[in-house]
């Protein structure tokens, strides 16, 4: 898997989009799998008869399974990256079945931040499917007996007009998988005029599972043997509990056991933040006995923090000589031309981000693997914290991406995830971590 | 309904057996009284169309129908749910799809969807009780139901467009 290379938001930004788009161009193809090789997850495309790309696979049925490797939090890249994909495919869009990649870097970033998937991937998804639809017409046209050149697509098939011939891309499937994959030069991408789907409205995939109840949003996955955790974090940055009760909440009916969570090693970045988890039967019977805690706190050295002396410093800060990036005429000579001048300080508190899905993940820690479902922008930074935290190696981490109820960003960092993976190892059986509105509020990142 | 999942200990066999009807099916619920109908529909019966957003009925996406009224199930008791029939997005519809939700994929309604089902809940009970509804009591009713994604416009829009197909 080398040449493949996670493209983190500061190098994306500090490299700007050509420089982005080319890494992950890089991304193109994965060996298919010989028998007996195992990745900790295959996709249904991995395992198709045809595979010319980690994106996307063909059954010798005409199924298209189409990897859609991006968070859905309500953007519809989970459906418009595949759609790109099945347009240059030239594939019958009732016949593509979309799969949600876990994450893992073969597939190139996907940190899902930042409303660049299909800036970022556009092109990548445009050479999967050509790159298919390259393979489909040589295998028509070696079984034919005629120029490829004489050859073209249309809905899911390959057809020879002078001849009168069709062959569908499921007879194709398993011929074309001798051929070799194509480099890049030979491709030709459609013009276009030719596209089917682009740009056409195509809705949500998953819209009657939206309407009806049926998609799966991090709240509502859910493992047989699961438990439900409640953690009350340090009200403060860096504290650390005294004391607390750990009779009172086993009392409250369905309460199970009280778990304390480390303190994370400074600086926190996104390690869980330590405190006390309540492990309950259900999220209410958590919710009810966390309330029962009574936690003395050791606040820490950020006892002292006082926002009105912060906000006093960043008023003061924005009033010091700044380094100009951007000058454009000549601000002075227009000032000193005279004229109404308005001064003013716009200031905004820490925003929370409040999806309407408050944070919450499920964790099986279980044979030194750690399996994750989470509604996360970025189950690649879930790999490398959860990794962290329980020792184990990026590649035990197996982090599926569930719907998003929102996301905002706030879901791109990785805090809440490893929190269910810390608890799920110190329980030994899956916990799911559910935050309340008000933790969701109250731990949340600046937005700036 | 019970697996090892849910171990029946979990609810305290001293409180009294509380008798309710979901979508159609009689339950009885033996736990705690005080537990809100949402934790019961989405962990105990495993009813998950019924969202948690706030817990304290300020956003909607817990909406459900109890004896037929839009009801925040994150803040209605299963004692005050006992005897009741409480209909959930699972069964609004016995045969494929409400008018509803036909109108909300016609309009194409959801972006993250999470709040849809209870606006969706809140805006079937509307219907049911006002035909031809108004702006104005399009607005009053679907008030309570937030979506952080914005999607007001589209929601009166299909609820326009449902009514208008069911009458």
């Amino acid at each position: 898997m080398s040449g493949i290379e996670n493209v983190s938001r500061r190098r994306f930004l500090k490299g700007g989009i050509i420089a982005a788009g080319a890494l992950v161009l890089g991304v193109r193809y994965y060996p298919k799998l010989s028998s007996g090789d195992k990745l900790p997850h295959d996709t249904n495309a991995d395992r198709a008869t045809l595979h010319p790309s980690v994106y996307l696979g063909i059954d010798p049925d005409g199924t298209v399974w189409i990897v859609a490797h991006r968070s859905e939090m309500g953007t519809t890249s989970r459906t418009t990256l595949p759609l790109v994909v099945a347009d240059e495919l030239d594939a019958d869009w009732k016949r593509v079945k979309i799969e949600q990649a876990i994450g893992d870097q073969r597939y190139g970033e996907q940190n899902t931040d930042g409303s660049h998937s299909i800036r970022g991937f556009y092109n990548a998804m445009r050479e999967a499917g050509a790159t298919a639809r390259f393979m489909m017409i040589q295998s028509a046209a070696k079984q034919w007996g005629v120029p490829a050149a004489e050859c073209e697509t249309d809905l899911h098939v390959v057809v020879h007009r002078s001849t009168n011939r069709r062959a569908g891309y499921g007879e194709l499937a398993t011929a074309a998988a001798k051929l070799p994959i194509p480099k890049r030069e030979e491709l030709k991408l459609k013009p276009k005029s030719a596209w089917r789907y682009i740009g056409k409205g195509e809705v949500s995939y998953d819209l009657e599972a939206l309407v009806t109840g049926k998609a799966i949003y991090g709240m509502d996955a859910r493992l047989d043997g699961m438990v439900y955790a409640s953690v009350e974090r340090p009200p403060v940055l860096g504290g650390k509990v005294k004391s607390y009760d750990d009779k009172e909440p086993l009392k409250v009916a369905g309460v199970r056991q009280i778990v304390p969570i480390d303190p994370f090693h400074p600086p926190p970045a996104f390690q869980p933040l330590g405190g006390i988890a309540v492990i309950a039967d259900n999220t209410w019977a958590a919710f009810q006995g966390r309330k029962k805690l009574n936690i003395s706190w050791d606040n820490g050295p950020n006892e002292t923090y006082n926002s009105d002396a912060y906000k006093n410093e960043l008023r003061a800060t924005s009033h010091n000589p700044c380094k100009a990036v951007r000058n454009v005429g000549d601000a002075d000579a227009v000032f000193a031309k005279g004229g109404k001048v308005h001064e003013a300080d716009y200031y905004v508190p820490f925003l929370a981000h409040a999806a309407m899905e408050p944070l919450v993940a499920l964790a099986e820690f279980k044979n030194g693997k750690a399996t994750l479902w989470a509604p996360t922008q970025n189950p690649q930074a879930v790999q490398d914290i959860v990794s962290k935290e329980l020792g184990i190696s990026k590649e035990d981490v197996i982090c599926h991406v569930t719907l998003l109820g929102g996301g905002f960003g706030r879901k791109s960092k990785p805090d809440y995830v490893a929190e269910a993976a810390v608890l799920s190892k110190k329980m030994g059986q899956p916990v799911k971590v559910v935050w309340t509105r008000e933790d969701d509020i109250k731990f949340d990142y600046c937005v700036c | 309904m019970f697996d090892e999942a849910y171990p029946v200990h979990a609810f305290v066999a001293s409180n009294a057996t509380i008798q309710l009807t979901v979508n159609g099916e009689k339950q009885s619920f033996s736990g705690e009284p005080e537990m809100p109908l949402l934790w019961y529909l989405r962990d105990i019966l495993r009813l998950t169309g019924a969202k948690f957003g706030c817990g304290i009925g300020l956003c909607g996406a817990c909406t459900v129908h109890v004896d037929g009224q839009a009801t925040r199930s994150c803040v209605t008791t299963m004692k005050n749910a006992a005897g009741k029939e409480v209909t959930t997005v699972e069964g609004l519809e016995k045969n494929g799809l409400h008018p509803l939700q036909k109108a909300w994929m016609q309009i194409n309604v959801p972006q993250c969807g999470y709040c849809q089902v209870g606006q969706i809940m809140q805006a079937a009970a509307l219907l049911s009780s006002k035909k031809k509804p108004t702006d104005q009591d399009i607005d009053e009713a679907m008030a309570g139901n937030i979506c952080r994604c914005g999607t007001y416009n589209r929601i009166r829009a299909a609820i326009k467009s449902a009514a208008g197909e069911m009458s």
